[in-house]
């Protein structure tokens, strides 16, 4: 369960959000609405543990370190996905693995399958070579193969073209039913309208 | 440790793989050769042995600048370094990866100069006391220029505040260095090994602060 309690962020003395509570249980999915720049990406990076909150605070199962969090969570965000460049796809998933942060080797394969991106031609290519579509792809077989139960997703539909959409509808379906929970943010929101059990707006201040 | 060698296994891989990256080192490290060389024939009526420390001490500073530069730039291209630190990774394995990379490559660039040096000066290797003061050098330099690009990167004035922080912190430990060499090549043994004790304490202070102060100055909560 996902706690955040009284939660308040200002940047350069502008008030973004103030006083944010809300309770997420295991198979619920938040959905965060808003206009640009009202601080919803913030508030997903204080939840995963990337940046301290001025105010409130965030527990996963009662536990509110910041280090707890941080393990807990996975965090997407909606402009950087985390890739090395220069290394090919199969290279980033190792890295990832081999720091104990993704599941076995062996699910790799599957994960590249299910987000296209398995083909041989692409075995050697650099990530920087991918289209933004692709990488999106890539972050969201990171995602994917990782332990995590907690996933922090912002606009993770940006780039995706009709079968990334639904392949990402289908793995969001599979993390909630088997007790994940998530906090989502994304303008494209009809995509994944029947998996969303609460929405918040955050409002300018 | 397994996160460290994954690290900088992985740092290696990156330097490797685009030639852009160790063929300008590598240039740069002739540009340097061919400069010096040049000096070597134009002061003749100079102790060359006092050019070759200066020199060398020199050229560890320029390497370790140019190296610091863009040391974090895989890293940060598509935030892999956040999305790292903030789940797995421990950043204390972050930075001593960095530390021993960029002391590795460091050390890599400068190894063609010790040759040349040695062809300059009539086939005479390079004393091996002044050889360790520029692996300590090496280190020292790298554990604070790991540290100082973190500091500023996220100041407006960067390219501006990281030469005058790094050259401020360092010139004490290239003075000692030169002073130490000096009473070396002078027969001055315990001179020599006093001054060597003071650059193992800055080598000591500067590791300490980078191990430290590294996690701190991600700004992770």
């Amino acid at each position: 369960m996902l706690t955040i309690s009284t939660l308040g962020y200002a940047f350069q003395h502008q008030k973004l959000f103030e006083n944010f509570s809300c309770t997420i249980a295991a198979g619920e999915l938040l959905h965060l609405s808003g206009p640009n720049g009202v601080g919803k990406s913030t508030l997903l990076t204080i939840v995963s543990g990337l940046r301290r909150p001025q105010l409130g605070t965030v527990a996963v199962a009662g536990d509110s370190k910041a280090a707890t969090r941080r393990a807990k969570t996975c965090y997407l965000p909606a402009e950087s996905y985390g890739h090395y460049f220069e290394l090919s796809a199969w290279e980033n998933l190792a890295l990832w693995t081999d720091i104990g942060a993704l599941a076995t080797v062996s699910a790799y394969e599957q994960a590249l399958k299910r987000w296209g991106l398995a083909s041989p031609r692409l075995a050697k290519v650099p990530v920087r070579s991918f289209s933004s579509g692709m990488k999106k792809r890539l972050a969201l077989a990171r995602v994917e193969l990782g332990k995590q139960k907690i996933w922090l997703l912002d606009e993770p539909l940006n780039g995706l073209d009709c079968k990334g959409t639904a392949t990402f509808q289908a793995l969001l379906a599979e993390h909630l039913s088997s007790g994940g929970l998530g906090i989502i943010v994304s303008h494209e929101i009809e995509a994944i309208a029947k998996l969303v059990t609460m929405t918040r707006e955050l409002r300018c201040n | 440790m397994k996160q460290f060698a994954i690290l900088l296994l992985l740092n290696l891989r990156l330097e490797l793989r685009g030639a852009g990256q160790w063929i300008g080192s590598m240039l740069f490290a002739l540009v340097l050769l061919f400069l010096f060389a040049l000096s070597f024939a134009t002061i003749e009526f100079l102790d060359t042995t006092v050019v070759t420390v200066a020199e060398s001490f020199l050229g560890v500073f320029l390497v370790l600048q140019v190296i610091n530069a863009r040391l974090f730039v895989h890293d940060e291209a598509d935030d892999a370094q956040l999305l790292l630190l903030g789940s797995a990774i421990d950043p204390l394995a972050f930075y001593w990866a960095k530390l021993f990379f960029a002391s590795l490559l460091g050390s890599v660039v400068m190894a063609p100069y010790f040759v040349f040096m040695a062809l300059f000066t009539s086939g005479e290797p390079i004393d091996s006391y002044v050889a360790g003061l520029c692996l300590i050098d090496m280190l020292a330099l790298s554990a604070v220029g790991v540290l100082l690009v973190q500091v500023v990167r996220r100041a407006d004035n960067r390219a501006l505040l990281f030469p005058i922080l790094y050259f401020s912190l360092n010139i004490p430990v290239l003075l000692i260095s030169i002073q130490a060499s000096y009473s070396h090549l002078s027969g001055d043994a315990g001179q020599s090994w006093r001054w060597f004790g003071l650059l193992l304490s800055f080598l000591g202070i500067f590791l300490a602060l980078g191990s430290v102060l590294f996690g701190e100055v991600q700004g992770l909560e």
